[in-house]
């Protein structure tokens, strides 16, 4: 039940003892040594994998862990599974006896919610990297999304609790010293709905943690193990530093964010939720305490996600541009309420998690904004816009699944226009090409086209959402994971709100059903067509200083129609009426 | 006679290379790039280098271009108007929604070459599998023509959904615009690319639209000032997926040249590789500005089917040249978390180095080289005498913020761009399951030989190659380009007995369209070549596949030897295989035809003793020795120089650490390998 205790989440600590033996250069020659190692990673995946949701979509996080647990290095993959990571594999380890319970050629599959931080889908797959065959080093880590776990759908909106969400793998050895065991092999692929993409996928991530440690040890060899020791606590540092530099700019103080769920999944009503950051010096704490309990539906958010969200909104704030290591975590505290929807307990639903932490991560930056406007970008389409899809194909009676999030309205800034594309969260994720989609799955695609005037008006506007209609050739059924569809995404300074998400269902007789958001297993009969409306962004600045030209050229290029600029441009207009 | 004059323009300097067939001797000039006309520059160095004889009695002339490259980065090229299938207006501009740079919250990227108002819908719809859904409005058609003319478009690019599957609807669009009156030329995806992907296609499509005017203004220019030059032998341009073309074809096909220059150095290193017996390389090309690498095995560049250049995807065949921004010009600095750091910023031609003593004042891997007495006096190319003392000096705000004397500051500064360069030799090498360390480091432009060592040693390969005319090795490389016609088709479908018979079928037509655009070359010495590009069902990404096949380009295999194919190919780039069933994805039809052979080397004999000896920092010692310097003109056919020893040449210098043996090789080369 809840309680009113406050748990402060930090950073892995400093190594006691100095590093020693470490230079400026061969710290940047191993820094850079290893986020090739990850990138080798990501790559082997992309290149091996089954589903589309991890080639083409790249939903799936690489990375490499120290043995204290300290990030390595990652690729550019998923952000709200890079920050979750080494939780996984602290859960994964415990689970599987310890530290001591590994040996060299083993590999771990977690899928506990509470572990990883995510639905159980998101598989993570862990191989422990021995030095010597004796030496525990660090670990090699993928979590990746697979199409189907054998939940109670392959993709829900409305569980009540984890069990209903997917089966749960608690760090067990699929490869025991190099064998794979074959009972869990098959005892997995009994509990999915697409054994053939799911057999395939682990094949991948076991390809990539193994190409992972090759890479690994080929840098530790190089240097010696204390070298490299020494060396990553030198580049730890200088991520620390990094991120300190960006806050020492922000005045201190404690600046509060409101943000808003459209409902839980389950119950009507709406659930609003504050987060606060508070900046001391080059400290920063993201405050989750005031946040409502757990909720009876899916929209709870695991304590390693909530971490992560607020490692990602910093980082990418305050990172230099660069890939994060532990270091740039290190000034980051997180305070959650045990018991509170940002940090439930099993056996809550979450198999939404993600989606109150990306709300979550526009919500700091709406604190931040309070302190600095112009440090922050003002809201985006602030969604993933997920559709999953799936049926059974008439021709073949074969089990086809697909899913994809879509493009938002990015907010505007002080710099310019926003664009089109992806959440933040999601930032290295792309969706199918149309073609690639027709190809596989019994698809027509009537429409990928920007939504015109979707974008918020401002000195600066937004990029535009985008309409997505999918006409179905075959029965399909669809799981519509779609949030904020009451709130538009926020303007800043005197910017305007963009157009919020949703979608419709428009039947082969030419009638509509109701506009909906969050939905399970809807069946979308052959012959209608699914039409998803995606969210555009907040604008920047007041409109009234919006440059006449800008206006001009939005108009002639289709972006907003000219009603839609008189509304909000009268000025661009001004000269022309007086004639 | 088979003499023959490759044109490599630079963003500095416009290299010729001439190899006069009966001597078998190689002449090199530099002059300077004239980046508003490249075109006059080439010609210049033409005239400045070779008697009207030497032009006369030419067969080729092979030129590596940057202009349509250039043209992508200036965003300078043709005003071009799209048509698209309707509700597909924006394919251009929403991309596949990701981000460049996905650690900057406030990356957008670049406006798209069409802007909305050109890219004008059209009512048609093909479905994936080729069958009509809706057919096409030419009234349509009509419109977006009005539109384009007010708005004086130069070219138009045609690009429908799914029309790899079926043209006809591109077809029948440009038919009708042609009816209209439009007189601008025109490009069809279906013609472009063949493959499936509408971002990729729309995207290439719309890149040979915009380069089209330039590149065959440019080629026009340079073809007639060679004609009146007095030169009557073909001319021939590089493409970006290996190989050459020629000129009228170039112009055809434009988006084929836009790595035309980059790729000229890999694929000098094929032919090095496949001439002189020496085994496989990963090449090592470190310019000013930019290190390139590539991975030639079995005497080839490795090829990709996709290429990215400017954020923006290319679908056609790209050797895999792969670069980074680390040269001799890298500039370095002291970060804000306190780590030394190398690049990708450089300081160019001007003011180059703070060495050049023109105004540089920022400390380069040129400048941290010399420091280390690594270029001996410091004589190099183009007439510039490096001045250590201004190396020192610019050097020494980062030897303050680190704690260092300024030699650790500059070992610091190679060390962290040997690194860097290794790092993506490591990746594009392991990434094809090939091992560094049975590999030779080929090292050459200007400063490649002098990090030949470092390099060789990050990465453990068997030993460092640098080929005669390192410094020059791109532009020389143009001159064993093979001339070459490829294309690709998309048509997925299951790997058995009738896939393999549709996919002849579908294959002799290429060829046949692929003759029918060759007008060049010996006929005796073409030949035909079959990738297929597979996967497992149920994959996405695939490999490609080499096929034996007959003189007629008709596959020789059957499936089961298909397959093992595939399979080995497979397991060889990922370690692991599976059970599924395998799919076809793409057939790839090339035809070869080689120039004929050149001799490499003409080495003159005798050992050149070493003139003199300076002061040097040894890596492998980690002290000052003095090192013997010698010309690298005075060396022969089975010479041997023991390290440490530096050896200068017209436009690089070998670096020849202590513990490290160079030997001449029959082709000129010097094989460099510990003792």
């Amino acid at each position: 039940m809840a309680s009113s205790s406050t748990l402060v989440y930090r950073a892995a600590a400093q190594r006691e003892s100095p590093p020693a033996d470490t230079d400026p250069v061969t710290t940047e020659v191993v820094r850079h040594s290893l986020n090739s190692a990850a990138n080798h990673i990501k790559r082997t995946l992309v290149r091996t994998a089954f589903s589309p949701v991890i080639y083409e979509v790249l939903d799936f996080a690489s990375a490499i862990y120290d043995p204290h647990l300290r990030l390595l290095a990652q690729a550019p993959s998923l952000p709200l599974f890079m920050g979750t990571m080494n939780f996984c594999v602290e859960a994964a380890v415990n689970c599987a006896g310890g530290v001591d319970a590994l040996d060299p050629g083993d590999i771990l599959l977690h899928t506990d919610p509470y572990g990883t931080g995510s639905h159980p889908q998101d598989a993570a797959v862990i191989l422990p990297v021995f030095l010597n065959d004796e030496i525990l080093v660090g670990y090699t880590a993928i979590k990746g999304h697979w199409l189907d776990i054998g939940g109670k759908e392959p993709y829900s909106t409305d569980t009540v609790d984890v069990f209903q969400e997917g089966t749960i793998y608690p760090g067990l050895k699929i490869f025991k010293r190099g064998q794979r065991d074959e009972e869990l092999f098959r005892m997995i692929l009994a509990n999915t709905r697409v054994p053939k993409m799911v057999s395939g996928d682990i094949n991948a991530q076991v390809a990539g943690v193994l190409a992972g440690r090759r890479e690994l040890l080929r840098v530790i060899e190089r240097y010696g193990l204390e070298k490299f020791q020494d060396c990553v606590e030198a580049m730890f540092d200088h991520g620390e530093a990094i991120v300190r530099g960006f806050f020492e700019k922000i005045p201190d103080g404690r600046y509060v964010g409101q943000g808003e769920m459209d409902n839980n999944g389950v119950e009507p009503q709406r659930v609003p939720f504050e987060v606060a950051v508070e900046v001391k010096g080059s400290n920063v704490r993201v405050d989750y305490t005031n946040t409502p309990d757990a909720q009876a539906g899916p929209i709870n958010c695991p304590l390693p996600s909530t971490v992560s969200a607020s490692r990602v909104a910093i980082t990418m704030l305050a990172g230099g541009g660069e890939a994060p290591c532990e270091g740039h975590f290190r000034p980051i505290e997180v305070a959650t309420r045990p018991g509170s929807m940002f940090h439930p307990s099993s056996p809550s639903p979450c198999f939404l998690y993600g989606w109150p932490a990306l709300q979550s991560i526009e919500v700091i930056y709406n604190a931040i904004s309070k302190a600095m406007p112009e440090a922050v970008p003002a809201c985006s389409g602030g969604d993933l816009a997920a559709l999953v899809w799936w049926g059974v194909r008439e021709a073949t009676g074969e089990p086809w699944a697909d899913g994809s999030p879509h493009p938002v309205g990015a907010g505007a800034h002080i710099g310019g226009d926003g664009a089109t594309m992806m959440h933040a969260a999601e930032a290295a994720t792309r969706f199918s090409a149309t073609e690639i989609w027709e190809a596989k799955n019994p698809w027509l695609l009537e429409k990928v086209e920007f939504a015109p005037d979707s974008c918020g008006a401002g000195k600066f506007r937004s990029g535009l959402g985008i309409d997505l209609h999918f006409h179905m050739l075959e029965d399909s059924f669809v799981t519509s994971a779609i949030e904020r569809s009451y709130n538009q995404p926020w303007g800043l300074k005197g910017g305007r709100c963009g157009r919020a998400n949703s979608a419709r269902l428009r039947f082969a007789d030419g009638s509509y059903g109701d506009r909906f958001a969050k939905a399970t297993r809807l069946k979308v009969p052959k012959g209608a067509t699914l039409e998803l409306f995606t969210a555009g962004g907040g604008g920047y600045g007041p409109p009234s200083e919006r440059k006449v030209e800008a206006v001009i050229d939005d108009i002639r290029e289709g972006y907003i129609s000219e009603g839609h600029a008189r509304e909000n441009y009268p000025h661009a207009f001004a000269q022309e009426d007086a004639a | 006679m088979v003499s023959r004059i490759a044109i490599d323009v630079g963003g500095t300097f416009t290299d010729l290379v001439y190899y006069e067939d009966a001597s078998t001797r190689m002449h090199v000039t530099k002059v300077p790039t004239t980046p508003e006309v490249p075109e006059r520059g080439a010609l210049a160095a033409v005239s400045e280098a070779l008697s009207p004889n030497e032009v006369c009695d030419s067969a080729y002339f092979l030129h590596g271009t940057t202009v349509g490259l250039n043209s992508l980065l200036q965003r300078v090229g043709a005003r071009v108007g799209l048509l698209c299938t309707s509700g597909f207006r924006d394919v251009l501009e929403i991309r596949r929604g990701d981000r460049d740079e996905m650690y900057n919250l406030f990356w957008a990227p670049n406006p798209p070459l069409v802007p909305r108002r050109l890219r004008l819908p059209v009512t048609e719809r093909i479905r994936a599998d080729g069958s009509v859904h809706q057919p096409l409005r030419p009234e349509d058609v009509q419109a977006a023509y009005r539109t384009f003319h007010d708005e004086e478009v130069d070219t138009v690019a045609i690009a429908f959904l799914n029309s790899f599957a079926n043209p006809s609807h591109e077809l029948l669009a440009l038919e009708t615009l042609r009816e209209c009156g439009f007189d601008g030329e025109v490009s069809l995806s279906h013609k472009v690319s063949g493959e499936y992907r509408e971002y990729e296609r729309t995207t290439t499509t719309i890149i040979d639209a915009f380069v089209r005017p330039r590149m065959t203004l440019y080629l026009a220019e340079l073809e007639a000032g060679m004609q009146e030059a007095g030169f009557a032998g073909s001319l021939l341009v590089t493409r970006s997926g290996g190989g050459s073309f020629t000129f009228p074809e170039a112009c055809e096909r434009p988006f084929e040249t836009i790595m035309s220059g980059p790729v000229a150095g890999a694929e000098g290193a094929g032919e090095l590789a496949r001439q002189s017996g020496i085994g496989d390389f990963v090449a090592a090309d470190v310019g000013g500005t930019s290190f390139d690498t590539s991975l030639i095995v079995g005497g080839r560049p490795k090829l990709l089917y996709e290429g990215n250049v400017v954020g923006l995807p290319v679908q056609t065949p790209w050797v895999d040249v792969r670069s980074i921004g680390a040269g001799g010009g890298s500039v370095a600095y002291v970060d804000s978390g306190g780590l030394l750091r190398v690049g990708p910023r450089s300081a160019g031609a001007v003011p180059g180095p703070a060495a050049y003593g023109r105004g540089g004042t920022e400390p380069t891997v040129t400048d941290a080289a010399h420091i280390l007495g690594m270029l001996g006096k410091g004589n190099i190319a183009h007439d510039i005498v490096l001045d250590r003392e201004l190396s020192r000096t610019s050097m020494v705000p980062i030897a303050d913020r680190l704690g260092f004397s300024v030699e650790q500051s500059a070992r610091g500064v190679l060390r962290i761009v040997a690194a860097t360069m290794s790092n993506l030799m490591r990746e594009i090498t392991t990434e094809q399951g090939t091992d560094p360390r049975d590999l030779w480091l080929l090292a050459f432009g200007g400063a490649g030989p002098l990090l030949g060592p470092l390099l060789s040693d990050e990465l453990g390969t068997r030993g460092i190659v640098v080929p005669p005319h390192a410094g020059n090795f791109s532009a020389s490389g143009l001159l064993g380009a093979d001339l070459v016609q490829a294309s690709a088709r998309t048509r997925m479908m299951r790997l058995s007995e009738d896939s393999v018979g549709l996919a002849n079928r579908i294959l002799a037509e290429m060829f046949e369209e692929l003759d029918a655009r060759q007008q060049d070359g010996n006929q005796e010495l073409r030949s035909r070549h079959v990738g297929l590009d597979m996967r497992y069902a149920g994959q996405e990404h695939s490999i490609t596949v080499d096929v034996a096949s007959d003189r007629s380009g008709r596959m020789k295999w059957n499936v089961s030897e298909i397959r093992a194919a595939f399979t080995q190919d497979y397991k060889r780039a990922f370690m692991v295989t599976m059970e599924e069933a395998v799919e076809i994805v793409s057939m790839r039809a090339t035809i070869r035809s080689p120039l004929p052979k050149r001799e490499f080397g003409a080495v003159a004999a005798g050992l050149a003793g070493e003139t003199e000896t300076a002061q040097a920092w040894s890596f492998d010692c980690g002290e000052w020795r003095p090192f013997g310097v010698l010309e690298r003109g005075g060396l022969g056919e089975g010479d041997i120089v023991k390290g440490p020893a530096i050896v200068l040449e017209q436009t690089t210098t070998t670096y020849l650490d202590t513990g490290h043996l160079a030997r001449v090789h029959e082709t000129g080369c010097l094989i460099i390998t510990r003792e």
